[in-house]
């Protein structure tokens, strides 16, 4: 097997695969089941929602065409190189739809035969049987997709020189943001889900629900914003990197730096999306888009990425204000 | 965006940075339709005085090669596809000038002259 289809497989057959089992299985037992079935458990085991039975066989299939785009972006990304977090990305679609799968079928399989759907037994041993066969499913996934390529430092490019007299002071500031297309696309989304679900909990559900959803667009809003758009500086202060909330803010000074690079980032391979995100071992980064970074080496062996235009210059600079405050630093020693 | 001062340069600060942002803006680095930072921001970067950097941005503003607006800032014009042409000539001459061993100032002092 390619390993084109070793990840097609992964990420789109085995996933379908399962979703249709589980709407045929609810198809099948059409005849079999009270209708409407049992579609809700409360905490103690026991029924407390109903609904048709082909919601529930239909939604597997829902969740998995849904979740294919994600799956879709992930293939795109690693057509080049294929990283761990490439992987671990994708091997979350089996998982996802073995979990919805095993739910679906199990819950209606069990309901088979009954003459009221409240006598339905508890959904607990459904849910523990889907989450270990996801699990295992999820395993083998990882080890049929093909192994991940060592990381490899980012790809590093040459600075160029700048021409700075002794006296002078120099600064380099510059906004730094997502494509404008995805921005647009983020917020028409945003703004869709907010009318949407505050239409349909103003219908349908009490005032409190509605004012914790409000809330939550408003949380995801800010973290949205707080993230997504930065201005970073390198000056005689340092390294910096403001979001134009004011926070989060990232701030090396000068002695703290040990080295400034610019580099090419592929956000999804390097650091598994955007935004503020951890990629382990040290590398934080502030991902906005595909291209080019600022990469800075701390003294304390941590590193930080920031995705911004016309890196190259700042990297440049920021290499060149550590060189002469360390040269000045070992003059006064 | 890369903005250099020399305090011990005979020119004064915000003229610095007024040639600075002209020639950036002349020479393509900065576009049309660019942000330049918050005033404040920059001088605080600089850590020079927040009215020179206005200033700055006030001659800039008149040789029309910035807009100032409410809440955006300062924005950069789209004039300068009228010197793309210039940009070309002052390529020229400077190569010309290389040739025959001619410095910078003296350059400059030819111009100067021609424009009187």
């Amino acid at each position: 097997m390619t390993h084109r289809t070793r990840f097609v497989v992964v990420g789109f057959a085995l996933p379908a695969l399962l979703a249709v089992a589980a709407l045929g299985i609810g198809v099948a037992s059409g005849p079999l089941v009270p209708d409407p079935i049992a579609t809700h458990w409360n905490a103690a085991g026991t029924v407390d929602g109903y609904g048709p039975l082909w919601a529930t066989a239909l939604l597997p299939l829902v969740i998995v065409l849904g979740y294919s785009v994600l799956v879709a972006a992930v293939l795109r990304s690693a057509r080049e190189r294929v990283t761990a977090i490439h992987k671990l990305l994708l091997v979350t679609a089996p998982f996802l739809a073995t979990m919805v799968s095993v739910i679906s079928a199990g819950s209606v399989l069990m309901q088979r035969g009954l003459e009221r759907a409240s006598d339905a037994p508890s959904i607990v041993p459904v849910v523990l049987t889907a989450l270990a066969a996801a699990a295992a499913l999820a395993t083998v996934s990882w080890f049929v997709l093909p192994k991940a390529s060592a990381p490899e430092p980012l790809a590093s490019e040459q600075l160029p020189a700048l021409d700075l007299t002794a006296t002078a002071r120099a600064s380099w500031l510059q906004h730094a943001g997502p494509n404008p297309a995805i921005a647009v696309t983020v917020i028409v989304l945003l703004t869709l889900a907010a009318v949407v679900g505050t239409v349909a909990l103003w219908l349908a559900a009490p005032l409190p629900a509605l004012l914790v959803y409000l809330a939550l667009i408003l949380v995801v809003l800010f973290l949205g914003v707080g993230t997504l758009f930065w201005r970073v500086s390198i000056d005689r202060r340092g390294f910096r990197a403001v979001s134009v909330l004011g926070w989060p803010k990232l701030a090396y000074p000068l002695g703290e730096v040990e080295s400034a690079s610019a580099v090419t980032v592929d956000p999804i391979g390097d650091f598994g999306g955007w935004g503020l995100r951890w990629a382990g071992a040290g590398r934080l980064g502030v991902v906005l888009r595909r291209g080019e970074a600022i990469a800075v080496r701390r003294t304390n062996g941590k590193s930080t990425v920031v995705t911004v235009p016309a890196a190259r210059t700042g990297a440049a600079l920021l290499d060149a204000l550590v060189s002469s405050r360390n040269t000045s630093v070992d003059r006064v020693e | 965006m890369l903005f250099t001062i020399d305090p011990a340069s005979p020119l004064p600060l915000f003229e610095q940075l007024v040639a600075g942002i002209r020639g950036q803006i002349i020479g393509g680095t900065i576009r049309a339709g660019a942000r330049l930072p918050a005033a404040r921001e920059l001088a605080d970067s600089l850590d020079i005085n927040v009215h020179t950097v206005l200033r700055a941005y006030q001659q800039l503003r008149d040789e029309n090669f910035i807009e100032l607006r409410r809440g955006r800032g300062a924005v950069v014009t789209d004039r300068m596809g009228d010197y793309a042409a210039i940009a070309a000539h002052v390529r020229a001459l400077v190569a010309e000038a290389k040739k025959l061993e001619l410095s910078p100032g003296a350059l400059s002092a030819l111009i100067r002259e021609a424009y009187e």
